[in-house]
């Protein structure tokens, strides 16, 4: 399979580059480092014998960026899969921030899966089976005080993947979407967290082995989705009082 | 997955331990994984930090950040004509086993143990299984790309800033952050290996075995019972090892030990050590009378005989908790016999559970803090307890009368006194780091104990 990774640089991208590798798929790596995208991509050349190439983007910045991934995805081979392990969270994501700052946090977690996704239907509809995969976060389940703009973000990209697993059927696209908790990724490198951090290395193998077998939102660790449906029941006269 | 937009990288809190459990600290570490970490030179002047299987406390310290290069770990680039190697420094060998196994080409120089990483290869300038034939591991280090706030980053090799790359190979990571590095590869001629064992009679009379077999071996060390007493003392085994040609180079690697689980943070869970003077002796007999059940020649894969640690772990978990010294000296080949006589009399009066001996050949020129150097290297493990602290110390006069070399990473209480006494070339190696970093950036405990 060809397979474009979107945020390819680090964490859970890296690991599922690694993974995809390790399965014998070829590789186009996006990201917004060309030093991190030639290291991976030259690693997974030389011990796995893919072909890995990369391209570089910043996701925020502009959407020309966007078009221009999809002109490589083209340039590069038909693309089979489609994987955005890509986010961007800010400290002070109040909510408050300027234009520009939420632009910027929508843009990565949201618009350019939607835009990519567009420009790239076609080209997986001619495939014989095709997957999209997306990768949300528990910050979306419930807003909060914290993380603002980008649970916004990512709650309308759930949103988005409810909606692409709607439009595929009947279709050789299959979609995927993932709730992620905490991994143990440089994200939360150094944070105390009431909860453990996940292993992106065994994610990525889940998500590797999981391709094609259609299920609903699949959260990781498991134990997010219970957590996630207390809080969806807990009253409004609590649930202003928490503090995480 | 997440890109978060950080003012300044997060640091986390580290208990370390030096490999031997000589010295313990609470400090913190940046693990950082992409390259804009080294973009900001005020941020990064933290001592690098790779498998942390060093002997000594040369990659951190109390009041100084670890960098933890787990993330740097890719093969970056590989020429097969002239079999040159670019990798990152958080590589380890057993990766680069993993490569070059498959292709017929290995690492000549490397320690015993899989995990142990490329950029501590170069900051110890190790040395492997046969030091007077491959020399150390600045022999196959054709180039490296060193960070220093102060300098950015610098391309060094023999040819380009050749003074800072060769205080670089061997600097205890003192000269900055070791990013990548271009290493030789060298062919094989077979996946197998032969291992020859010959029995010693006593410590005296092998100088000269070593010398012919060094030469002609792939493997050349020995193995000693300092436990034994009076004719018998330092009986033995000389091993040498040399690929078995009637074997042609493997396709594909044979095995991968991923999964072991030995480390500086492990290595001494067990509350206490098996290893005392009535246990020793008895291990050390079985483990030579080892050598006499089994065939004189035998086969081992490429694997066992690169890492020959990884199936013995076993070994340093029953040091428990109090951990152990490990003594490697360099002594010329006429002082040796003198140094063993008198570690005999003084052990013959105040017995010490020594739970290995072993010597090897050497061949190079002393230069700055390089362990490196003409004579026979003998290493000594003993348990970390009062008669062990007390026969190191006559150890560090021991070599300072004999000209002897010890290895400062292997040995996590050298005093700056004792090795100011051995190494020659110490204050042009304090000078010229000064030269290099006037500020001083790089800081480990090693560093700090050795006044350098």
């Amino acid at each position: 399979m060809n397979i474009l990774i979107v945020g390819a640089s680090a964490g859970l991208g890296r690991c599922l580059s690694e993974e995809a590798a390790r399965h014998g798929h070829h590789l186009l790596l996006v990201s917004s480092d060309g030093r991190d995208l030639a290291a991976i991509a030259g690693d997974l050349h030389l011990r796995y014998g893919v072909r890995a190439e990369y391209f570089i983007c910043e996701f925020g910045a502009d959407p020309e960026h966007e078009s221009a991934v999809s002109e490589a995805a083209k340039r590069f081979g038909p693309i089979d899969a489609l994987l955005y392990p890509i986010g961007f969270a800010q400290q002070e994501d109040s909510g408050l921030q300027d234009n520009r700052a939420a632009l910027s946090l929508v843009r990565v977690n949201f618009l350019a899966q939607v835009s990519l996704t567009a420009a790239l239907w076609s080209v997986l509809l001619e495939r014989r089976r095709a997957f999209i995969v997306g990768f949300g976060s528990i910050a979306s389940v419930r807003g909060r005080s914290r993380n603002v703009v980008y649970g916004a973000a990512k709650r309308a990209l759930s949103s988005y993947f409810e909606s692409l697993r709607h439009l595929s059927t009947g279709t050789n696209i299959h979609v995927h979407f993932y709730q992620l908790g905490y991994l143990n990724t440089h994200q939360n490198f150094g944070k105390r967290l009431p909860l453990p951090k996940a292993s992106p290395e065994s994610l990525a193998r889940i998500v590797l082995k999981q391709l094609g077998r259609a299920r609903g939102p699949v959260f990781y660790p498991w134990y997010w989705r219970p957590i996630s449906l207390g809080l969806h029941f807990v009253p409004w006269f609590i649930y202003k009082r928490l503090q995480f | 997955m997440l890109r978060q937009a950080e003012p300044t990288p997060p640091t986390e809190a580290r208990r370390y331990r030096s490999f031997d459990g000589g010295v313990s600290v609470n400090s913190s570490c940046f693990a950082p994984d992409r390259y804009r970490f080294w973009d900001d030179a005020t941020r990064s002047a933290g001592i690098s930090r790779g498998a942390g299987f060093s002997y000594s406390a040369a990659s951190f310290a109390q009041s100084v950040p670890s960098v933890e290069h787990c993330h740097f770990n890719r093969l970056l680039d590989f020429d097969s004509e002239t079999n040159i190697l670019e990798v990152e420094t958080g590589v380890t060998l057993g990766q680069l086993y993993q490569f070059a196994a498959p292709r017929g080409l290995f690492v000549p120089v490397q320690p015993g143990h899989p995990k142990i990483t490329v950029g501590g290869c170069i900051g110890a300038d190790v040395h492997g299984k046969n030091q007077f034939r491959d020399g150390t591991f600045r022999e196959i280090t054709d180039s490296l790309q060193l960070f220093h706030p102060s300098h950015g980053v610098l391309d060094l090799s023999r040819s380009n800033n050749p003074g800072i790359f060769s205080l670089t190979c061997g600097g205890y990571g003192l000269t900055g952050n070791i990013l990548s590095a271009r290493l030789r590869l060298t062919p094989t001629v077979s996946s197998r290996v032969s291992l020859e064992v010959a029995p010693v009679a006593n410590i005296y009379e092998f100088a000269a075995d070593l010398e012919r077999a060094a030469a002609a071996n792939e493997l050349v060390y020995s193995w000693h019972d300092f436990t034994a007493r009076g004719k018998g003392f330092g009986r033995g085994v000389i091993v040498t090892g040399t690929f078995d040609q009637r074997r042609p180079a493997a396709k594909r690697e044979e095995r991968w030990e991923g999964s072991s689980r030995l480390d500086s943070a492990t290595v001494g869970r067990w509350p206490i050590c098996l290893f005392n003077r009535l246990t020793t002796p008895v291990f050390n007999r079985l483990y030579r009378t080892s050598f006499e059940w089994l065939p004189s020649i035998k086969q081992i894969s490429l694997y066992d005989f690169l890492f020959p640690v990884h199936n013995k772990e076993i070994y340093f978990r029953l040091f428990g908790k109090g951990g152990f010294h490990e003594c490697q000296i360099l002594l010329g080949p006429t002082q040796f016999n003198s140094f063993v006589e008198k570690i005999q009399r003084r052990l013959e009066r105040h017995p010490v559970a020594i739970t290995l001996t072993s010597a090897k050949l050497f061949r190079g020129r002393k230069e700055l803090l390089r362990f490196t150097g003409d004579g026979i290297c003998i290493a000594l493990n003993f348990p970390r307890n009062r008669q062990g602290a007390a026969f190191a110390s006559f150890l560090d006069e021991l070599l300072i009368q004999h000209g002897g070399l010890p290895n400062l990473i292997k040995d996590s209480r050298l005093s700056a006194r004792v090795v100011k006494a051995a190494y020659s070339e110490y204050d042009r190696f304090r000078s010229r780091l000064r030269d290099f970093d006037p500020r001083r950036l790089y800081r480990s405990e090693l560093s700090e104990r050795l006044q350098l």
